[in-house]
């Protein structure tokens, strides 16, 4: 068999996946299931960004919804006060929000466990309550309104399956990258800081700055998040930004698994589609919501895809990495 | 390696069962096909769980009496009102998703809701695209009603009523040295903003504004404050629990003066939460229970008989979009995109929170009551 024939077969899952997200649109015409899939595709570029720290490397980050409300201010902000383009306000949101990332990295990450935990989370309501409380210059509580709808280099995003598409070309970049950043050599230092970070620091890995860049990366991400947010929705207040978003996203890592790439697509896709579903039982559908995280933290405690490298088989782009990663430090934590 | 391999095709199924249940998922999220109409649908999207659900179950019990005595009438030109109530926790993304649930549905006529701003103008833009009709009984932003030509108002805006409250400070109690705490929400600033201009209008002065975060507890630092400052009046722009727990902090700081509130009309809970230090504050309600008015009583009774305990202003304002939803409804004959300029046709609509013509502005003003805690109870002032 050729091997481009063998390179499509063992791609296929992938690729149908794409096909049918692609076609999706097409064929549902409910408005509201696509809305459901923009938030969800919105949760996973969250989701992978939080991944690259709590799964990766290991940080214990639980403030994140601070750079996405970041990235959706910056974004907002530039387009409705000031009149940048669009393409410079979505760049911008990553940007502002991986330098605010540096900011809180520098000094905080030479903290562990829980205490960085706290930094973080100190560091979400520091955001919120700034959003909350500076008025002349964030809008305060009134919010942001009337924010444009993107549009990318001539092509204006008007309708909701356009809106829908930008955000899948968005999450297909944010995956797609970050399977690249997790298989290359900076990927392979941050698992090995993960698995023991003394013995990373004898091989020459320098933890700080891994741990640093780790963080700016992901908070870039989670900027940019915040910007397809701003602009999908067009309306954005400090209301979307508190701890209880960033306890969603810690929640989505646990029920996906994190330390893998589908791991967070999957426990985005169940934790924003479960409120949903639970409709026909009103009163009750957030306990719902908290049962199935109970019952998948019994049975699966390690998430759903939780304990094993899932690599969404981007084989097709560089078999000689993960050649390397097969052998030595992508084996399931509890091989070692 | 063998390891590797196993789970390799186990990955593969899994991916592919994946995208099986997304789609299956979807396909169960469309409309299941739309049978005869033989009833008129109201979509109401309302925090009911959540830390909003309190306000939401007031305002759906109101809408819902709004509607039963219709539907006993005859209903809606001969058609039963059927509600489709939808839980947003107040939450704008989940308020989007409603928002997009009622407008994919062709049954649903019009919305009512949300009950925050936030929510209510998250959602605007997708009611707006639809030509749906958006009633929110208690959306206070200022812009709210301005993001479209659907976005309907019922609540009386603040500004309205913090003018009323400077006025009566300033005119009527002779008060000149003035300041002002507010929860730092939407409505807070808007509400401490137009009283402290309309103070400095009428050549008192403000000594300071001073904002407090939603949902704290401890406020002896600004009652600390302010106190130096040796007010005449202070102006509580806060729900019950704020200003319960700030009228409680100013008693032990032995702040005394004359407080004004805006937020917590008439409120039970706060007499509760502050006991003794509530006696004297003032307050202007668009709705209280033991309102003679033909049209309030008549709420009031209903409401007790109905639910067995006593309405309160957000239960009026729901009962109040349930009434204005039914007029603009009838008037727009069964057509989604004809409603709101239905209910903005309205010149003479009476509610329990007070009547409004809708067509000279969509910014209601109505008329207050003044009212002050005497002897532990709420009573009408002279």
């Amino acid at each position: 068999m050729p091997q481009i024939v063998k390179n499509a077969l063992e791609n296929s899952p992938l690729i149908l996946f794409l096909a049918a997200l692609v076609a999706a649109p097409f064929v549902i015409s409910n408005q509201y299931v696509l809305q459901i899939m923009i938030f969800i595709g919105i949760y996973v570029i969250l989701a992978q960004s939080l991944n690259l720290l709590n799964g990766y490397i290991g940080l214990i980050a639980i403030g994140h919804a601070g750079f996405y409300g970041i990235g959706a201010y910056t974004s907002a902000m530039l387009t409705v006060d000031m009149g940048a383009p669009f393409e410079v306000a979505f760049l911008a949101a990553g940007l502002v929000a991986g330098a605010f990332g540096w900011a809180l990295g520098r000094p905080t990450l030479r903290l562990e466990g829980i205490y960085l935990a706290l930094a973080t989370l100190g560091f979400n309501i520091i955001v919120w309550l700034v959003l909350l409380n500076w008025n002349g210059f964030t809008g305060g509580p009134l919010g942001i309104k009337d924010i444009p709808r993107p549009s990318v280099f001539g092509w204006e995003v008007d309708t909701r399956i356009e809106n829908y598409f930008f955000v899948l070309a968005v999450v297909a970049v944010v995956v797609f990258t970050m399977a690249r950043l997790v298989n290359s050599r900076f990927g392979r230092a941050l698992v090995a800081i993960r698995e023991d970070q003394l013995a990373a620091a004898a091989m020459g890995v320098n933890v700080t700055r891994y741990k640093v860049q780790a963080f700016v990366i992901s908070a870039f991400y989670a900027g940019i998040a915040g910007a397809c947010y701003a602009h999908s929705v067009r309306y954005i207040s400090p209301d979307s930004f508190t701890m209880l978003e960033s306890f969603i996203l810690l929640a989505i890592l646990a029920l996906g698994g994190s330390g893998n790439m589908i791991g967070p697509i999957v426990g985005a896709a169940i934790l924003i589609a479960i409120p949903e579903l639970f409709r026909a039982v009103s009163e009750y559908r957030m306990l719902l919501y908290g049962l199935v995280l109970i019952i998948v933290m019994q049975v699966r405690p390690q998430g759903l895809f939780g304990g094993h490298h899932y690599d969404l088989r981007l084989r097709l782009f560089d078999r000689r990495q993960r050649k390397a990663y097969r052998g030595d430090v992508f084996l399931p934590p509890e091989a070692m | 390696m063998k390891r590797f391999e196993t789970s390799s095709i186990g990955r593969r199924g899994g991916l592919s069962a994946f995208a099986a249940a997304v789609l299956a998922v979807a396909a169960s999220l469309a409309p299941n096909g739309s049978h005869a109409q033989e009833t008129v649908k109201f979509g109401v999207s309302l925090p009911i769980t959540g830390d909003m659900a309190e306000f939401g179950s007031f305002i759906r019990n109101g809408i819902e009496l709004a509607i039963d005595q219709a539907n006993a009438k005859g209903g809606l030109d001969g058609k039963m009102v059927e509600l489709v109530i939808e839980d947003s926790r107040g939450d704008p993304r989940e308020a989007v998703l409603v928002a997009e649930r009622f407008v994919a549905n062709d049954e649903i006529l019009l919305e009512i809701g949300d009950f925050t701003s936030s929510a209510s103008m998250a959602a605007a833009p997708v009611y707006e695209a639809a030509g749906m009709a958006q009633i929110s009984p208690t959306a206070s932003h200022p812009d709210f009603s301005g993001l479209g030509d659907n976005m309907v108002r019922v609540m009386a805006i603040q500004k309205a009523e913090s003018q009323y409250l400077a006025r009566w400070a300033v005119q009527d109690m002779g008060k000149q040295k003035i300041a002002t705490i507010y929860t730092n929400d939407d409505w807070g600033v808007q509400a401490s903003a137009s009283f402290a201009d309309e103070v400095k209008a009428l050549g008192a002065d403000v000594l300071t504004e001073e904002g407090i975060t939603p949902g704290e507890k401890d406020f002896a630092a600004v009652v600390t404050k302010i106190k130096n400052m040796g007010p005449d009046a202070v102006f509580i722009a806060g729900h019950s629990a704020e200003t319960g727990a700030i009228l409680a902090q100013s008693r032990r700081a032995r702040l005394q003066t004359q407080f004004l509130n805006s937020g917590a009309p008439r409120s039970p809970e706060l007499l509760e939460l502050a006991g003794s230090a509530a006696e004297g504050i003032a307050g202007v309600a668009l709705y209280f229970p033991e309102n003679p008015d033909p049209v309030s009583k008549a709420f009031t009774d209903a409401y007790v008989a109905k639910y067995e305990k006593t309405p309160n202003l957000f239960a009026a304002l729901g009962y109040d979009a349930g009434l204005l939803a039914l007029q603009g409804a009838s008037a727009a004959g069964g057509k989604r995109s004809a409603v709101a300029p239905a209910i903005f046709q309205l010149s003479d609509f009476v509610g329990v929170t007070g009547g409004f013509d809708y067509t000279a502005s969509r910014d209601p003003v109505k008329t207050y009551n003044r009212t002050v805690v005497r002897d532990g109870e709420w009573v009408m002032s002279e």
